[in-house]
Formats: C-alpha cells, sequence, structure tokens
C-alpha cells in the first residue's frame, strides 16, 4: 500500500498535537509545578519550595486519615465484584440467548443513569429520615429514624452502599467474555472427573479467569482513587471529616479552602499511588498471560 | 450450578433490586409533594388518601410540566454540549487517525507520542490544573470551557480505537482504490467509511454519554446557573428552594434518566461494544 502525503497532514496534527498540549499536557506540567507554589485565584502565586510537601506528609491529619479511609473504600469496591462475578456465571449458564441479553440489558441500564441521579435519589428515598432504610428498621422495632449520611459510624458505609446490588456494567461483560472464552473442552473434561458445578466453579473456572479477575482488580483500584463525587454530593466530607477521601480532600483544599498548590501537592500523590499500581498490575496480569 | 428456577430468582432478584430506587422514583413522580410526604411509598394507585389512578395522572400532569420548565434550560444546554463534543470528537478522531495510519509526514514517529502517553493520563486527577487552565484562557462560565475539554478527552480514545480500526483494514482494497486514483478523501469516503461506522458509533455514544453523566467538571466550571446540564442543574434544584417539590424533583429525576434510556434500549449493541472498548482506555 501507498501510503499518501498531502499538504494539511502535518498541519493537521500541529493542531489536535495543540489541543492535546493545552488540555493534557499542560494541566499534568502545571500539577508538578503549582506543588510548589502558594497559590490562591485573584493572588500571585508565591514559590515555597518544599513546604506543601512537608505540610502533606508531616503536619496535615486529614491526610493518613484519608488514605484510612481509601484503603477501607478499595477493599469494599474489591468485594463487590465477587456480585457481578456470580451473575456473569449464571447468566452464562442460561440456555436461551434472548433471555441472556434481556437480563444483560437490564444489568446495564443502570450504567447510563446520570451518578448525581442516584446519589440524590438514593439521598432522598434510602437515607432519608422517612427514606426506606429507617422504614425497613421501624417494622422491626426500631424507634427513632436514624441519620445515616450525619452519623459518623454510618456515613461511609451509607455512601459505598449506593448502586447495591453492585451487579451493573463492565465487571459483567468482562467475566462473561472470560467465561466464553473458556474452551468447552475444559467443560467436558471436568465434567468426565466427575466434577460438576459449583465445584466446577471454583476449581476449574475461576482459576482460568485469572487474567479478567486481574483486569478488574487493577480497574476497581485505580477508579476508587479517582471517585469522590458522590461524597461530594451525599456527604461533603462529612460528618467532621469522616468520609474525606483524599480525591474529595484535592477538591476541597483547591475550591473551598483557594489553596491550588496544596491541592496539587494531594493530586501529584495520587496521581504517583495509581501510576505504581498501574505498573505492579500490568506487571502481574503480564505474568498471568505468560502462564 | 443452580437448577433453572434459582437461576432465574437469582438473576430476577438482582436485576429487581438495581432498578427498585427507579421504580420507586417513576412512582412518586406520579404523586403530589404532600401524598410523598405522607407516604413515601405508597403505589400511586393505591387510593390512600384520594390517591388513585386518575389523581395519579393529575398529579403527573403537574409535577412534570413544572419539571420540564425547571430542567429545559438545562437539558437544551446538555445536548448542546454532548452533541457538540461527540461530533467534534468523531470528526477530529477519524481525520487523525487517518494521516497517521494512511499518510506519511515529516516527524510522523515522533508526534504520535503524545497522543498515545495521553491515554494513561488520569483525567480526574488532573481537574484541578485543567480549571486553572480553563480559568487562564477565560472560558469559565461557557461552552467552550465544557466542549473542548470533553473533546480532547475523547479525541484521546478515539484516535486510538480508531488507529485499531485502521489497522485492521485489508490494505489490498486500498491499493486496488489506489489503482483506480483515488486520492486520501476519496479513499477515507468511500473506501474506509462503511468499516469505520461502526467504531465511530461506539466513540460518539461514549463521549456523549461522559460528558451528559459528568458532574463535578460543569458543577466547578460553570457556576452560572443558565450554563447549568443536567447532572449540575439536578444538584442545584436540590439545593435551592425547589428541594421542598419532591413531585417537581422525581420528576426531574425521571426526565433526565430517560433520554439516555431510551437511546440505550434503542441501540444495546452499540453502548455494550462501547463499555468494553472503554476498558482498554483505563
Amino acid at each position: 500500500m501507498r501510503t499518501y502525503r498531502a499538504f494539511w497532514f502535518l498541519p493537521w496534527v500541529v493542531i489536535c498535537l495543540s489541543l492535546v498540549a493545552v488540555f493534557v499536557w499542560t494541566p499534568m506540567f502545571w500539577l508538578l509545578q503549582k506543588s510548589f507554589y502558594a497559590y490562591s485565584l485573584g493572588e500571585a502565586p508565591r514559590w515555597v519550595g518544599w513546604q506543601n510537601f512537608i505540610e502533606c506528609f508531616s503536619a496535615d491529619p486529614l491526610i493518613p486519615a484519608s488514605f484510612r479511609l481509601l484503603g477501607i473504600v478499595m477493599v469494599f469496591q474489591m468485594a463487590t465484584k465477587v456480585v457481578p462475578l456470580l451473575a456473569a456465571r449464571i447468566l452464562y449458564g442460561l440456555s436461551s440467548e434472548k433471555t441472556r441479553h434481556a437480563y444483560r440489558a437490564l444489568f446495564l441500564l443502570p450504567w447510563v443513569i446520570p451518578g448525581v441521579a442516584v446519589q440524590l435519589i438514593w439521598l432522598q428515598l434510602i437515607y432519608s429520615d422517612y427514606g426506606l432504610l429507617n422504614r425497613i428498621l421501624g417494622w422491626g422495632g426500631q424507634g427513632a429514624p436514624v441519620a445515616w449520611l450525619s452519623d459518623p459510624t454510618y456515613a461511609l458505609g451509607a455512601v459505598l452502599l449506593v448502586g447495591f446490588p453492585f451487579v451493573s456494567g463492565l465487571e459483567l461483560l468482562l467475566f462473561y467474555a472470560g467465561l466464553s472464552r473458556l474452551p468447552d473442552s475444559v467443560r467436558e473434561a471436568a465434567a468426565l472427573d466427575g466434577c460438576r458445578g459449583w465445584r466446577r466453579f471454583l476449581w476449574v473456572e475461576l482459576p482460568l479467569l485469572k487474567p479478567e479477575i486481574a483486569t478488574v482488580i487493577s480497574l476497581t483500584l485505580i477508579s476508587s482513587i479517582q471517585t469522590y463525587e458522590n461524597v461530594l454530593v451525599m456527604t461533603n466530607g462529612g460528618p467532621g471529616f469522616s468520609t474525606a477521601l483524599p480525591g474529595f480532600l484535592m477538591y476541597l483544599q483547591a475550591f473551598v479552602y483557594g489553596r491550588f498548590g496544596y491541592a496539587c501537592v494531594i493530586g501529584l500523590m495520587l496521581f504517583l499511588v495509581i501510576l505504581a499500581l498501574v505498573y505492579v498490575t500490568r506487571r502481574w496480569e503480564a505474568r498471568i498471560h505468560a502462564e | 450450578m443452580l437448577n433453572r428456577f434459582w437461576r432465574h430468582a437469582v438473576l430476577a432478584l438482582l436485576a429487581l433490586l438495581g432498578l427498585a430506587p427507579l421504580v420507586l422514583v417513576l412512582n412518586n413522580s406520579f404523586r403530589t409533594t404532600a401524598a410523598i410526604y405522607s407516604h413515601p411509598f405508597a403505589p400511586f394507585f393505591s387510593g390512600q388518601k384520594g390517591e388513585g389512578l386518575l389523581a395519579g395522572l393529575g398529579a403527573a400532569g403537574l409535577n412534570y410540566p413544572r419539571a420540564f420548565h425547571e430542567l429545559a434550560p438545562y437539558l437544551i444546554n446538555t445536548v448542546w454540549v454532548c452533541g457538540v463534543s461527540s461530533v467534534a470528537t468523531v470528526v477530529i478522531s477519524v481525520l487523525l487517525a487517518f494521516v497517521f495510519r494512511m499518510g506519511t509526514f515529516p516527524g510522523k514517529r515522533w508526534l504520535e507520542v503524545p497522543f498515545r502517553l495521553a491515554l494513561l493520563v488520569p483525567g480526574a486527577l488532573l481537574i484541578i490544573p485543567t480549571y486553572l487552565v480553563v480559568k487562564q484562557l477565560g472560558l469559565l462560565n461557557s461552552y467552550a470551557g465544557l466542549i473542548l475539554p470533553y473533546t480532547v478527552g475523547g479525541l484521546i480514545f478515539g484516535f486510538f480505537i480508531l488507529s485499531g480500526a485502521m489497522a485492521t483494514f485489508p490494505r489490498e482494497l486500498v491499493e486496488a482504490a489506489q489503482m483506480d486514483g483515488a486520492g486520501p478523501w476519496f479513499c477515507l469516503w468511500q473506501v474506509l467509511r462503511p468499516h469505520l461506522v461502526p467504531t465511530c458509533t461506539v466513540l460518539g455514544l461514549m463521549t456523549f454519554l461522559g460528558s451528559w453523566n459528568n458532574f463535578l467538571w460543569p458543577y466547578l466550571v460553570n457556576s452560572d446557573p443558565s450554563l447549568h446540564v443536567i447532572s449540575s442543574g439536578l444538584f442545584f434544584l436540590n439545593d435551592t428552594d425547589t428541594a421542598g417539590d419532591l413531585g417537581l424533583l422525581y420528576a426531574a429525576y425521571v426526565l433526565s434518566i430517560l433520554p439516555l434510556a431510551v437511546l440505550f434500549f434503542l441501540g444495546t449493541k452499540y453502548f455494550v461494544q462501547g463499555l468494553s472498548a472503554g476498558a482498554v482506555k483505563e
């Protein structure tokens, strides 16, 4: 095949590149650069050296607390992936393709609903004083309504529970594709050895799904670092700072306290955490694929 | 694993639990605010306190026009922003991928690197410096402040998947067209187009969906109420004097969900492909 040459190729690439430079690479560079400044809107940025970093790593008690919360969120999010795994397995076992597609559509539907709508709906319908949760507890004899989102004991759990039963979307499709990828001969061999049902799922299929499981784990970890919109909508970090995840602190420092430089340090730190996670999980995935 | 009955029971229960809040919202959108306050979970046709099928339709007749009146400006903004970003994303990505895959120009090898690397940048963490860039450009409180970042985000992903789609196109077909003297535009429009349409649909849909559902960015960048989009508008409705008007709010939720839900059922296939393709990006 002969490749084309035209006068507009290079200018066009340069135009696109400048768009990417302005909206991706400049922010990336500024994340690093502004970390060294005391920077608030309407004031001239002032160079402060490592001061923001020092405060972030040793003087700010909210940072370690927020990372503990992030740890809880990560463990919880990974645990919820059991649901799409089981749902995908059961779905895969259905014989009628029509039924499979119908269920799949129902499971995927929540994905097109704006997240903020879901969070606001849960806020009002499930967690308010007159909400579903308090109503159910009321039937069980519990008297006074619990303020789920303003009680530090429950707030984080309440935010995480939004989206119950956690079956929607990407994970379901990934696991489903993984199950369709497994050759029939594996299942037949297992059946010949008398391995069926739950045992076949646990000891034959699950180990073969390792690549998909690795992908889901790495996606979950990375996305849980980037998720803080739900906290902003539902609890605004509160009560106190009991739901203030690192991402939320970044938002808070910049847009509420007006400390953009300090917020960039938090952003940079999260960026490095993600980079490390990507590196580790890519290596792990490569090893799984090599097996 | 399970017998037939239990399989269906488990799947139906999961689907039901997942969609239950939506059903409650839909139900409440057919009830008056007073009725919702006194019995938040009664079905609208239950016949309690003067409620019933007809009364429900009457309440909906009051709720929906008012919700639409509040949401209409936001809906127009959203459709405008999402429409322009997704069309721009598709056009720019196609031309860019074409130039890189089918063309030659000086510096080609090196110029591709910044596009490829940008795929690895986690956008959600760049929200603060991107805000500063948009502010510096004077784009706060403008459509461009939303459209440009969405389009750039889309084009990075689009370049990636369209490069892939063009790489799998049979070279012989392009050669045959070239024998007949096909220039670059003819090649793109007449030879490649049929092959690229599905990928472009997926790309457009993903960009549309992503910008429709994005809340934090429009919330931060466009604080002017006349520029709110659906998501920031819903948040706003909950924060102002409409907050106590539950009938209106529930109708507003339904209105914000409906357009994409309809689109989803019309083209489930493309959404499924898009979701799977999106996994590569993250």
